[in-house]
């Protein structure tokens, strides 16, 4: 739902006169503004953030939230600025000071201990680290059982160090800020405006809170609230996990036991995928192979075939492998080099020729039989077969095939 | 003084009336889908002469924190328009944000089952044996590892603001997870929160994020578009998906505390990561002003792997500006020409 025009003009009022007070605070010169209630400020700031957060588009709110709080907390510490003008000291003066005091009053609050850890967004206008705080803002917890209760007690006292280290390094920006005013203000230079103060402050904050960031103490205490935070969400769920099982419903560490079958289900799945696609490829390799032999022999028996000047069947050629033949001349021109036969040394390879056998595809296309025959004609007492050189051959010839 | 008064005025109005921004700014189409992404494919915009569009696909990975449309918030300063622009056939792995039972998914799930998926679906779309990767921030960590992993499926690799050496004296990130027991918060949350996620990024940060920003905002509510942008870029910054458990367990454990990838000791599932299996040509893009990846950690890729084609690009920028600022419309030209050059 987006606004009506009805409901913007009903905004204008609200927002001119918060405007004007915003733009007119910017000149820092004491006494050349008007006075300024802040309590006016609050009241009107509340109202016109009531609503425009009941009318604001849903997916808008949370920006409009975060502008607002930004605006409000903006505009609270001009008028804390404002103030200081009023009253005869120096407007850049109230709103460090005013800036000191919020860090000044906040680690204090951390330092006694307070129940929540009493993070107060007003000088940032929303808070950073609201995640961090929604564990101990829930209603309730006081009946939780004891060792949650000090699991709860470990996560404050962790998360309030690190949110005390977090504040005094709030506090060391805003003196470091004051030094670089007072720095300019002995060059004769001052700020000008409400806004470049605040952006001055916030990039002497970033500065000093960057280089806070890489120290070691930094590590240990953000590892300690998180670790804390962590024993704490395990102490609940394992709370719940009693409950869930004293009333007989399945609990998380059911749910978890199956998704991690589940997981395991899909990788297994992914496995025996990846063992499939490769089982098919060496199949089809293998068919491919298959094919190049079987043109290969196709075309040598047709060869041998048309050498004889008539009809001749595959085995018939192969029997008559020492027919002179214009096959074979024309063979004679394409010899493999059978010697990559394992057990084929350059005697037998003289003695292949003589049998008619010149290529790898001539040997793959033996028939078991035939090798037999071959064996006995070599008298390679039972190589040809127990050192498989047609399969041998067929290999080689399939990447030779390949490789034309 | 009223002028002024005026235009905020009308700017919160605006701000009342505008709606939701459009995700992404330009159109799409979700061509393959696995268990844990989309993959999306951008039809060319401008007319491009038909021999000028890149045969071999352009698949970008994006990381499995926030959401990927912040590559293309706006189409006058679209990373993606960028690309298509120069004539790339662009593909974005779109990751699905994990429910509950994903909590056990780990990163050789992510690598080598979806992202390796998608890669293979292309190979076959295009009718091509490999095609270029291009890795934004954690995604390029993943496609450096499938990179390694499946070197023969890669042409080209370009990484963006990629993290290496995690251990650079400068990176506040990883120092913030040093002493964090990564398996006792993925036990106690299984999935890890994305607005966990958010506010460890915003932490680093807090007081430009946490406020400035927003106080910015007020001054340009009067102008629509900058306001559409500041909109669009808060929706995206909001848009912070959960993380699957086992996957950011092992991420920050083998790579933010082990410095895996420096020290040569990742594994993906059973596989290890070993960067000198990279030889294809690799183009490194990081930001000098990033200050979740420090230009330390991506220049320390260089001499890592066995590429003897490798070219860096410094840009000033930050970690998103290197995407979104008008000056950074200049880099997808600089990616097209350089994927051309090696076709």
């Amino acid at each position: 739902m987006a606004w009506s025009d009805d409901f913007i003009k009903g905004l204008t009022a609200a927002q001119q006169r918060y405007w004007e007070m915003a733009t007119e605070m910017s000149p820092l010169k004491p006494g050349s503004v008007p006075k300024l209630e802040i309590p006016a400020v609050e009241e009107k700031f509340g109202q016109w953030e009531a609503m425009m957060e009941s009318m604001t588009p849903s997916p808008l709110q949370s920006v409009t939230r975060q502008v607002m709080g930004a605006g409000r907390a903006y505009l609270n510490l001009a008028a804390q600025a404002q103030q200081a003008g009023q009253e005869g000291s120096s407007p850049v003066d109230g709103w460090v000071t005013a800036m000191e005091k919020h860090f000044g009053d906040w680690r204090a609050q951390l330092e006694r201990g307070a129940g929540s850890l009493g993070l107060d967004p007003s000088a940032l206008g929303s808070n950073p680290f609201a995640f961090w705080q929604q564990l101990l803002d829930g209603k309730g917890t006081e009946q939780l059982p004891a060792p949650l209760s000090n699991l709860i007690q470990n996560y404050q006292n962790q998360a309030r160090e690190f949110f005390k280290a977090f504040s005094t390094q709030g506090q060391e920006a805003v003196e470091t800020l004051r030094k670089n005013l007072n720095q300019m203000a002995e060059k004769g230079q001052g700020v000008q405006s409400v806004n470049e103060l605040y952006k001055m402050w916030v990039g002497t904050s970033e500065q000093v809170f960057g280089r806070f960031a890489l120290t070691d103490q930094y590590q240990s205490l953000y590892g300690n609230m998180v670790n804390a935070m962590s024993e704490l969400r395990t102490g609940i769920n394992g709370f719940m996990e009693q409950q869930y099982r004293a009333a007989n419903l399945p609990t998380r560490g059911d749910l978890d036991g199956l998704a991690r079958k589940q997981q395991e289900l899909v990788r297994e799945n992914r496995s025996l995928n990846d063992q499939l696609s490769r089982l098919n490829s060496a199949l089809q390799q293998v068919q491919n192979e298959l094919e190049a032999l079987r043109a290969n022999n196709k075309a040598a028996v047709e060869a041998v075939a048309a050498g004889a000047a008539k009809p001749v069947q595959q085995e018939k050629a192969l029997e008559q492998p020492t027919g002179k033949t214009a096959g074979k001349a024309e063979q004679s021109e394409k010899k493999d080099d059978l010697g990559q036969i394992h057990g084929v040394g350059p005697k037998t390879i003289e003695r292949l020729w003589d049998a008619g056998i010149q290529t790898f595809e001539q040997l793959a296309a033996l028939s078991p039989e035939q090798a037999v025959a071959l064996d006995h004609s070599l008298d390679a007492k039972g190589r040809v077969i127990r050192e498989d050189w047609v399969g041998q051959a067929a290999r080689l010839a399939a990447s030779t095939s390949r490789l034309v | 003084m009223a002028q002024f008064t005026e235009q905020l005025t009308a700017g919160l109005a605006r701000l009342g009336r505008a709606q939701e921004p459009e995700s992404w700014a330009t159109p799409f189409e979700v061509v393959y889908q696995t268990g844990l992404c989309r993959l999306l494919y951008f039809p060319a915009q401008a007319p491009v002469a038909a021999t000028a569009t890149s045969a071999v696909p352009l698949l970008i990975v994006y990381a499995l924190v926030n959401r990927p449309y912040m590559l293309d918030l706006q189409s006058e300063r679209s990373f993606v328009r960028g690309l298509l622009d120069a004539g790339q056939a662009v593909y974005l792995i779109d990751w699905v944000s994990p429910c509950r039972s994903d909590r056990y998914v780990g990163l050789e799930d992510y690598i080598l089952g979806d992202i390796h998926d998608c890669v293979m679906w292309l190979c076959d779309c295009h009718q091509v044996p490999v095609l270029n990767l291009l890795g934004v921030c954690q995604g390029g960590v993943f496609s450096l590892c499938y990179a390694a992993l499946k070197p023969e499926r890669v042409r080209n690799l370009v990484l963006m603001v990629t993290p290496v050496d995690f251990h650079t004296p400068d990176n506040a990130l990883s120092r913030a997870f040093q002493q964090v027991d990564v398996d006792r918060l993925v036990a106690a949350w299984g999935n890890i929160p994305g607005e966990l996620l958010k506010q460890v990024f915003q932490g680093l940060k807090p007081f430009r994020l946490g406020s400035e920003k927003y106080i910015d905002a007020l001054g340009v509510l009067h102008k629509d578009a900058t306001l559409q942008n500041f909109l669009r870029m808060e929706q995206w910054i909001g848009d912070s998906p959960d993380l699957a458990g086992e996957a950011f367990r092992q991420f920050v454990r083998d790579f933010f505390q082990a410095n895996g990838l420096v020290r040569g000791s990742v594994f993906i599932g059973d596989q290890p990561v070993v960067l000198q299996h990279v030889t294809c040509p690799i183009f490194n893009i990081y930001g000098l002003q990033d200050h979740l990846v420090p230009p330390d950690a991506s220049r320390a890729l260089a001499g890592l792997t066995a590429s003897t084609d490798y070219t860096e690009l410094a840009f000033d920028a930050g970690h998103i500006g290197i995407y979104v600022s008008r000056k950074a419309q200049s880099i997808p030209p600089l990616i097209g020409s350089w994927l051309d050059g090696r076709q």
